[in-house]
């Protein structure tokens, strides 16, 4: 066959193709000849060429912008899931993370890392009494404060509520201490809020981690030592050590012992009479509460009451407390030898009274045992009574509509300013032990008493002296004209039989 | 305005060129001359580049590219 000459433009041509097919989009063809057909063809192909790459460079351009927004969004995805919001300080995910790494270089020989926990002295207070807006300025300048303690390579966190933690890579325990220390300095100056100063302070604790120790067991120890630095005394910086991890587990037994000592009724009341201090008639009785402890035996208020207050079991307790001592009041009423006056005492705490629900527990109670409210006489502390939140105002008006007395249990111990007597929401007071003391020997001590007293009654209110040990005493303060009053001297809180005998005056 | 563009004779075009005669903005019609088989892709490369809105169309004589211009330009 025949065959004639080829183009050499055709040879060109499908080398330039293959090459553009494989990828190569710079390649363009060499246009030369005659502008005919295939002159044509080359140049379409050349500006195809150049299309598909300025689409690709386009393309490729957009991919590079994107890749690196996903990239930034990714970062900040991260930051935002180690980043406490309100302080910008590393969270307990972030925490963690830097603990078991230090964790791991320790293994490899380096120095441990050194584990701080502190949490804020009276944070609570602060967002109760300031509002929720104090409360997280009084965080964001203890961060800032918490970093200005320490360096640049140390992490400080925000496990949440008022509770950080600093992580000191590389650390020991001297090292440790100071920085704790320096941390408390700053911790413990004062917050300006408003017009508001006020005065933080933090209890740290502390541990030094160890080759093999895992992150869970470093801040479970730092948590120990701070919850003894809190049991100790304010603002103090308390090392790990293994004993302690034994009291915080006995006290983790002894909540699940109270727990169920309300239950299983393991707690008793015992009643101290309160007299009529002209006629000497018992008109009432303050309850006591004690713990008939299995292995222990029966336990004093203090040695479980700051665990209920601590744990919230303190509300659980006290409307124990309530239903049983009304339980018993109206037992004895049924009984001969009790006036138709005869009132019981009944102590609650701060929690309970910023419980919601207690108004209508009292009510319940009141309800169930057919006891009348005038014969319900509740004890609060004075700073109850003075500076209560308005829940607290709440449930003292609400108790009061109910009919219900409330008396000061600690008068003369804590507020000074005697203008505030004159709006207490009480209708007794009972004067502290320690303003009576002197009292049947002491000529001076008497016109103090006696003062005392008529600043109470010209207030219209009542007045129980408590702590009277001797017949001097509760005559002296008969004679001053003090309604009421208890103490030894009339008889130590006692067994409910015992004090049934009492009013049956055997 | 009506523009005749002549791309006989022209081996390629490149992307500045492309963008100065795609952005052109005073250009009420364009008729674009040539002759040879290269000077219609070239055109027609061009055409596809240039928006609905502007009427455009390659010719191989240049009366009646004028013609067409002309008429358009009376039109508009």
């Amino acid at each position: 066959m025949d065959h004639e000459p080829q183009d050499p433009r055709l040879l060109a041509l499908v080398e330039g193709v293959v090459r553009i097919a494989d990828g190569d989009l710079s390649t363009r063809i060499p246009v030369s000849g005659p502008r005919d057909e295939v002159a044509a063809v080359i140049t379409g192909i050349n500006l195809m060429a150049d299309d598909l790459q300025a689409i690709y460079q386009e393309l490729e351009e957009r991919v590079e912008s994107r890749t690196a927004m996903l990239r930034e969004a990714q970062i900040e995805l991260e930051r935002m899931a180690l980043t406490d919001p309100l302080t910008q300080l590393a969270n307990r995910t972030a925490l963690n993370r830097a603990l078991s790494h230090e964790l791991l270089e320790a293994e490899r020989g380096e120095l441990p890392p050194a584990l701080l926990v502190l949490d804020l002295n009276s944070f609570k207070g602060i967002n109760d009494t300031l509002g929720h807006g104090a409360g997280d300025t009084v965080l964001q300048v203890t961060a800032k404060r918490l970093l200005a303690a320490v360096r640049d390579g140390d992490t400080v966190a925000r496990l949440g509520g008022d509770e950080f933690a600093v992580m000191l890579p590389k650390s020991n325990a001297a090292h440790a201490r100071g920085v704790a220390k320096r941390i408390l300095r700053a911790v413990g100056e004062s917050i300006e809020i408003g017009e508001v100063r006020i005065i933080c302070g933090t209890s740290i604790g502390l541990t030094v981690g160890e080759p093999g120790q895992s992150v869970d067991d470093l801040v479970m120890e730092a948590d120990t030592a701070m919850y003894a630095a809190k049991a100790e005394q304010r603002s103090t910086v308390r090392v790990f050590e293994p004993a302690l991890l034994y009291a915080r587990r006995l006290q983790g037994l002894m909540i699940s012992e109270l727990r169920e000592a309300i239950r299983t009724d393991q707690l008793v009341l015992h009643f101290q009479p309160v007299v009529e201090l002209s006629s000497g008639r018992i008109e009432g009785a303050e309850a006591l509460v004690r713990w008939n402890h299995p292995d222990r035996g029966l336990l004093m208020p203090d040695a479980f009451i700051p665990l209920a207050e601590e744990t919230g079991i303190i509300i659980d307790l006290g409307y124990w407390v309530l239903r049983q001592a009304m339980w018993q009041l109206r037992e004895w009423q049924d009984g001969p030898g009790v006036d138709d006056d005869f009132s019981m005492r009944v102590n609650i705490s701060t929690t309970e009274l910023q419980s919601l629900e207690l108004i209508e527990h009292v009510r319940e109670v009141l309800a169930e045992t057919g006891v009348e409210a005038s014969s319900l006489v509740i004890e609060l502390t004075e700073s109850m009574a003075v500076n209560g939140s308005d829940i607290d105002k709440y449930s003292l008006t609400g108790l009061r509509r109910l009919g219900i007395r409330l008396e000061i249990d600690d008068f003369g111990t804590g507020y000074s300013s005697i203008s505030y007597l004159r709006n207490l929401p009480v209708n007794v007071v009972k004067i502290d032990r320690s303003l009576i003391q002197g009292l049947g020997t002491d000529d001076k001590e008497r016109d103090f008493v006696a003062a005392v007293l008529q600043l109470i009654h010209a207030c219209g209110m009542q007045a129980v002296a408590e702590g009277i040990e001797t017949a001097e005493q509760a005559a002296e303060l008969s004679r001053l004209g003090c309604a009421s009053g208890q103490g030894y001297y009339f008889g130590r809180p006692m067994p409910p039989e015992k004090f049934a005998k009492l009013l049956r005056g055997a | 305005m009506p523009l005749l563009l002549t791309v006989t004779g022209v081996l390629s075009v490149t992307n500045d060129a492309r963008l100065a005669y795609t952005n052109s903005t005073v250009v009420s019609a364009c008729a674009l001359l040539g002759e040879s088989p290269v000077d219609r892709v070239i055109a027609h490369y061009l055409l596809r580049a240039k928006s609905d809105s502007v009427p455009a169309r390659f010719f191989t004589s240049e009366a009646e590219a004028r013609d067409w211009l002309r008429e358009h330009h009376r039109g508009s």
